[in-house]
């Protein structure tokens, strides 16, 4: 029987999806992994996904000294 | 350096040309009928078409007979025949042109009252009639354009906040911030600007002046306000000449009180007790063209929506403000300004560092940008807004802001928006292929597929 599952359609680049896959490791929000580019996620979870990538971007960024 | 400025500017051009057209074509028949019937609203929608449009009218205005459908095609050169068939389709949407039977020809009306208004005949009264009294020393040209630029930036300067230092504007003038979502109803605070009212402060003088309009069009039909008065006296203040005094006599009560609305905005000045008005260069220049755009004919080709870009037709009636930004390529900011409007603009998103008597330094940061593209405004925005206010001295470089600075703010706003999501179905375990393949195809058909892997049979 033809499943059909309400969710959110991701689309973004290999590196932010090896992010999220990691992520998905602590709460789990991934229905299907779609392929390179794509990823199906729970929608529930849509918000704190975007607010959590955000603050690891944030941490990698080197902040350069502010010109006086 | 010219072209990238009129390109920018034909731009924000079409975005409001757009609305103002879509709010023509909105409008049901006998409406429009009595619009026309209007010899100044006439000429102000002539002067609002494309070069290819007033080309198409200015053809058919004298022929009495209709015309050919497939002859107005003929008209053009073969590889320009689908510019001049979009054309011809967006004149049938403003009921410009009637079609009956494969022939073509002006509605009437509007035939009738365009040839009075370039011939002066006809009701001249509804290009305003000049008072004939003695004038008022006080109103020159040039006091006038001062009065209506203060004016303006008392709300703009509202609108960012800065209004410890400037006296809030009147009743009619919230209410129509707030109706446009420019501004929003914050939990007693009053009111603080909304994202759309951000890229509002960005646009050029202008595309900001008739943003205003229209939803003062919409305001009016809320409140129960005749609109094809109201749209007709607008039609008719646009063509007045700036500087020029008219009277108020004959104006109806509602087109007084549109008077008085319009007044509080700075696009006119209203000498109550002496009953005469002053149109300022505001509301005049709405469509006697703004800093030549592009005379091309080029037109987007995305199907039914209406782009009609303003052609230069001659002069340029907008005194337009000299650039004052100078932007280096490690994204350091001058600006030689000391309007606290352009400040608190620049503020928006650059981090400000010095401030002298007649000069601001600072830089593009991350986190400015981050926070701006947070507040709603794009990248393109600020870019737009940088490039027309450049400074003449950077005009001299192709393209007019550094590369570098421009693909980093796109990189930056990228970064934010590195999740693309959109709420969608997944449909997967079919049966058999074919099942597989009917749903795929009848998807495909009304094109609501997403992604989709015909090898493990699943479809978003």
């Amino acid at each position: 029987m033809v499943k059909a599952v309400k969710g959110v359609f991701v689309e973004c680049d290999p590196a932010t999806r090896e992010v999220l896959l990691k992520l998905n490791e602590k709460d789990k929000f991934i229905i299907e992994d779609l392929d390179n580019t794509h990823l199906f996620i729970n929608s529930t979870h849509l918000d704190r996904v975007k607010w959590a990538l955000d603050e690891l971007m944030n941490e990698n960024y080197y902040k350069k000294e502010q010109p006086k | 350096m010219a072209t990238t400025a009129q390109a920018t500017l034909a731009r924000s051009e079409d975005e409001f040309r757009l609305t103002i057209a879509e709010y023509l074509e909105s409008l049901p028949t006998p409406f429009i009928r009595r619009v026309f019937s209007n010899p100044a609203a006439c000429l102000a929608i002539f002067r609002l078409l494309s070069t290819v449009g007033k080309q198409l009218i200015i053809s058919m205005l004298y022929l009495d007979s209709p015309l050919q459908l497939h002859d107005m095609h003929q008209w053009a050169k073969p590889d320009h025949q689908r510019t001049v068939k979009a054309k011809i389709h967006q004149l049938r949407k403003l009921q410009i042109l009637v079609e009956a039977k494969g022939m073509v020809s002006l509605n009437a009306i509007f035939r009738e009252q365009l040839r009075n208004a370039l011939t002066g005949g006809g009701d001249f009264g509804s290009f305003g009639i000049v008072y004939r009294g003695p004038r008022d020393p006080r109103v020159t040209a040039l006091w006038l354009t001062r009065y209506a630029s203060e004016r303006w930036e008392s709300i703009l300067h509202f609108m960012v906040g800065q209004s410890a230092d400037v006296a809030p504007p009147s009743e009619s003038v919230r209410g129509i911030l707030k109706m446009s979502h420019l501004m929003d109803e914050s939990n007693g605070e009053g009111l603080r600007i909304s994202n759309s009212g951000f890229q509002f402060l960005l646009q050029d003088p202008v595309s900001q002046v008739w943003t205003v309009l229209l939803q003062y069009l919409r305001l009016a039909e809320m409140q129960d306000m005749d609109v094809v008065e109201v749209l007709n006296f607008l039609f008719q203040l646009v063509s007045l000449q700036p500087g020029q005094q008219y009277s108020t006599e004959a104006l109806t009560k509602n087109q007084r009180r549109m008077l008085n609305e319009l007044c509080d905005f700075g696009l006119l000045y209203l000498d109550g007790a002496a009953r005469r008005f002053y149109p300022t260069h505001l509301i005049t220049s709405l469509t006697s063209g703004s800093s030549g755009a592009a005379a091309t004919t080029t037109t987007t080709t995305t199907g039914s929506t209406i782009t009609s870009k303003l052609s230069d037709v001659g002069e340029m009636a907008v005194p337009s403000e000299a650039g004052y930004i100078i932007l280096e390529t490690n994204c350091r900011l001058y600006a030689y300004t000391s309007s606290p409007l352009q400040i608190a603009i620049l503020n928006l998103f650059a981090h400000l560092v010095n401030r002298f008597p007649n000069f601001v330094t600072g830089a593009l940061t991350r986190e400015s940008i981050r926070s701006a593209i947070s507040h709603g405004i794009t990248a393109d925005q600020i870019i737009t807004f940088l490039t027309t206010n450049a400074h003449p001295q950077m005009h001299g470089h192709m393209p007019v802001l550094p590369i570098t600075v421009t693909d980093q703010v796109r990189l930056w706003e990228r970064e934010r928006n590195r999740l693309h999501p959109v709420h969608a179905h997944f449909y997967k375990d079919f049966n058999h292929k074919s099942e597989f393949e009917r749903v795929f195809r009848y998807a495909q058909d009304i094109g609501v597929i997403l992604w989709a892997n015909t090898d493990k049979m699943q479809l978003v």
